[in-house]
């Protein structure tokens, strides 16, 4: 069957069921791609995004089986009847982890991958490969061992690598969820590139601040079925993405903040739009600012103290000369680009490494000089499968404990609400519920300190916010916290104060709103949107939060005014 | 410690298979042999082709520590224990003892000429074997190591498995360090079940890797066609002729001198 017109997918009546489930992953599915869409598919995960991506290119039905019903055209292709590897010239895939897809020695035995696997003659192999590397604009790595990169680099190879045989559709799967504010920028700014150079893509995600200014049509998936279909500024504005619990731009956030906005026009994408939209507006706002130094903060006992820290793995130098002090009942975030140090400097605070030079303090207490450190702090590691070792959620709780309090246990299973969980084996449970498995993990030692490592990358907004609102509890219950995070947006919500590292220095140091308005550019990183819209539209100190916007301030007609009151 | 060293010196640019045949040669040569002046010149044979390698010193130092360690104790052994042996039917020349009084069943470890002759013999002969055969990885680039596996007509998942494992042994063993680091933080001990614990862990994150790995091979078109074509390819040029032919004329020439040794040609 050949398809009409400009459309280069088509998808009728698409059903799926895996084979290890008892409902379908995807119902009833009907939907037209056209060619040079640039096409975001959101969802909660668990919603069908990835499955839907994977019948794009054939994987379902050749390479994972199970129960399919309907039809999937691509390029006049028929998925049913046409193996993964003549559907590969038309799709192009590319997976979340870069890491694991990543295959050869080289850059360009990379990018040769497909064409050799699809037995092209050699001077179309090397034209396969120049063709990638121009496209994404990666001649200097061509030589370069893959795993050697960067994260945002690991991933342009591997896109660059799908789309070496130049296929006609780019499907992505949540390419840029491990990768910081540089990184994603780099990818999407690829992408955006290939887009104009013909490329329909096809991408999951569920950040939107960055995506949305390139989206050309957006699609959002429920348990299986599209419930909102149509130009990204239509679908956030009628609210179904931010109520079935994920994260709107914050453009967007603002846009009906000020106006409670109904045209779609006005809604803007980017900062850009927003400061055309509304600049003159916001001078005339009354702004709100919450309390920068709330109670907990003006605690001076000091929980961390570190002085003149430095470390090293040989000759390389990781942390130099840091002085930090963090104070009980503190919430502080550390932020840095990639490799800044943020998690070496986490790993000394809580012994795991030990400093080449000077003391790290916790309690009052030299890390060098204590082994039960793990009673005072607790760590969560980013990702959390690494620190779930038993067989039940509740085992996993009562792990280390020297005495099993079978009160204290509960207690922690009622608030992580993991109770109708306890007897399941913690692998098979979804990713957001395995990330609250692992904090009740690490809250069964009541530590006084909590460290999060980058807890945020890769769950949707819904369990972000559930961590998060976790977060504040355990802090306003006497908790102090350090929290390791690349967004922004959490940052300026959520944390009271900021440490910014780049190059293994700490660059800035200061209450959230004051660093947030400083240049972060040199530490490859991003204010949230409403920090930089009210930076450039000239209010001092910036807004940080959408819900410091306050209500319009009244027009100033002092003379009828008084003659009001005189009456 | 086998990493490849970059550089553009003409045992780079020679073909992979050359210097395979060349470090079969030296292998060859080094067992035929057990003159130690004969093994001498192959040492100097080999730390020549390894000089014009270029490869910084500074990159061998385990190399070189494991080898010295080797030599050491075979010297150390061989010196005491070579003549001792129920085979040996040789002259034993006794330099001194390491014990001063007699001990029941090891008597008093003399140490002797003929042992301390042996041992430098099979170090020379050790050396001889392992570095024309290191000589290998340093100098030859992973990409090329692959193709030559593929002329080798190896099946295409079996170097692929190679090319992974590159990559794969390592991040297993760093997922092992993050998952005992996690239960350190969590007061778990050195125990039996904790190990067990960790690898289990450990079995569950490579499977789910495996999986992911699956997935974008499918997608990528690999096994769809059990011929390959390739991106690069390897000549065998004049150099390698004449590099091939130097490493036969060495295996000849120790191969004649063993002979003469033994009279055979005389």
């Amino acid at each position: 069957m050949t398809l009409e017109g400009d459309v280069i997918a088509r998808i009728r009546g698409l059903c799926y069921k895996y084979p290890s489930s008892e409902e379908f992953a995807l119902k009833n599915i009907n939907l037209d791609v056209r060619r040079g869409e640039f096409l975001v598919v959101a969802g909660r995960s668990g919603s069908g995004k990835s499955t839907l991506l994977y019948a794009l290119n054939g994987i379902i039905p050749h390479a994972i089986s199970g129960e399919m019903r309907g039809s999937v055209n691509v390029c006049g292709l028929d998925t049913r009847e046409n193996e993964i590897n003549v559907l590969a010239t038309k799709v192009g895939m590319v997976f979340q982890n870069p890491e694991a897809q990543l295959f050869n020695v080289t850059v360009e035995d990379e990018l040769a991958f497909i064409a050799e696997n699809l037995c092209y003659p050699r001077d179309e192999i090397e034209r396969c490969v120049d063709f990638a590397l121009d496209a994404v604009g990666i001649r200097d790595l061509r030589t370069r061992y893959p795993f050697e990169l960067s994260g945002g680099e690991k991933q342009r190879v591997v896109i660059a690598s799908a789309i070496s045989v130049k296929p006609e559709i780019l499907v992505l799967d949540e390419p840029t969820a491990d990768l910081d504010a540089l990184g994603r920028e780099m990818v999407l700014g690829t992408l955006k590139k290939l887009n104009e150079m013909g490329i329909t893509i096809v991408i999951a995600e569920h950040d939107f601040d960055e995506i949305a200014k390139y989206t050309s049509r957006m699609i959002v998936l429920e348990n299986g079925r599209i419930v909102a279909d149509g130009d990204p500024r239509d679908v956030f504005l009628n609210r179904v993405v931010k109520n079935i619990g994920l994260r709107v731009p914050q453009t967007v956030e603002i846009s009906l903040r000020m106006k409670g906005s109904t045209n779609t026009r006005s809604v803007p994408l980017t900062v850009e739009e927003a400061l055309n939209c509304y600049k003159d507006d916001l001078s005339k706002i009354r702004i709100s600012r919450k309390n920068d130094n709330p109670a907990s903060a003006k605690h001076t006992k000091p929980a961390i103290e570190i002085e003149n820290l430095s470390f090293g793995y040989r000759d390389v130098t990781v942390l130099e000369n840091i002085n930090l002090t963090i104070n009980e009942r503190e919430l502080v975030a550390l932020v840095g680009p990639n490799g800044s140090g943020k998690t070496t400097l986490a790993m000394v605070m809580v012994g795991l490494l030990k400093p080449k030079k000077g003391t790290v303090r916790i309690g009052g207490v030299d890390t060098r000089k204590t082994k039960r450190l793990h009673e005072k702090v607790g760590f969560l590691f980013q990702n959390p499968d690494y620190q779930l070792f038993c067989d039940t959620v509740e085992s996993e709780i009562q792990y280390g404990l020297k005495n099993k309090n079978l009160k204290l246990v509960e207690e922690i299973l009622e608030t992580m609400d993991l109770k109708k969980y306890r007897e399941k084996h913690p692998h098979t449970l979804s990713r957001g519920e395995r990330q609250r498995v692992a904090t009740a993990t690490a809250l069964a030692r009541q530590p006084d300190i909590l460290i999060l490592d980058e807890p945020t990358s890769g769950i949707d907004w819904t369990y972000i916010k559930q961590l998060l609102n976790l977060i504040l509890d355990l802090h306003s219950k006497g908790r102090t916290i350090l929290l390791i995070t690349h967004d922004m947006r959490v940052v300026a919500e959520y944390c009271q104060r900021v440490v910014v590292m780049n190059n293994g220095r700490i660059v800035l140091d200061g209450d959230t709103r004051t660093v947030l308005s400083k240049t972060l550019k040199q530490a490859h990183l991003k204010p949230p949107p409403i920090t930089e819209i009210s930076l450039r539209a000239g209010i001092h100190p910036p807004l940080i939060k959408v819900e410091e916007i306050g209500t319009r301030k009244p027009e100033k007609k002092p003379y009828a005014t008084k003659q009001t009151q005189q009456n | 410690m086998l990493e490849y060293v970059p550089s553009n010196s003409i045992v780079h640019r020679l073909d992979p298979r050359s210097k395979i045949y060349y470090s079969a040669c030296m292998l060859v040569a080094s067992l035929v042999v057990s003159s130690i002046p004969v093994l001498l010149c192959l040492l100097l044979v080999t730390i020549a082709v390894w000089m014009v390698a270029r490869i910084p010193l500074s990159k061998c130092r385990l190399l070189f520590f494991v080898v010295g360690s080797v030599a050491l104790v075979t010297i150390g052994t061989q010196s005491v224990f070579y003549t001792e042996s129920m085979w040996y039917f040789g002259s034993k020349t006794v330099l001194f003892y390491l014990l001063p009084w007699d001990v029941p069943i090891i008597g008093r470890l003399p140490v002797t000429w003929e042992g301390i002759e042996y041992g430098v013999m099979l170090t020379l002969r050790l050396l001889v074997i392992v570095l024309p055969s290191l000589m290998v990885p340093f100098t030859t680039h992973p990409s090329e190591i692959m193709l030559v596996l593929r002329k080798f007509r190896l099946p295409n998942w079996l170097i692929l498995l190679l090319t992974m494992s590159i990559r794969f042994v390592p991040m297993i063993f760093q997922n092992l360090g993050i998952i005992r680091n996690a239960q350190k933080l969590r007061g778990g001990r050195s125990r039996f079940k904790d190990l067990n614990l960790m690898l289990g862990t450990l079995l569950i994150i490579s499977l789910k890797t495996a999986k992911q790995m699956a997935l974008a091979l499918d997608s990528k078109a690999f096994g769809q066609s059990k011929q390959r074509t390739s991106l690069k390819t390897i000549n065998f040029a004049q150099r390698d002729v004449l590099f091939c032919s130097f490493s036969s004329t060495v295996l000849a020439a120790v191969a004649v001198w063993t002979q003469i040794g033994a009279g055979w040609i005389i």
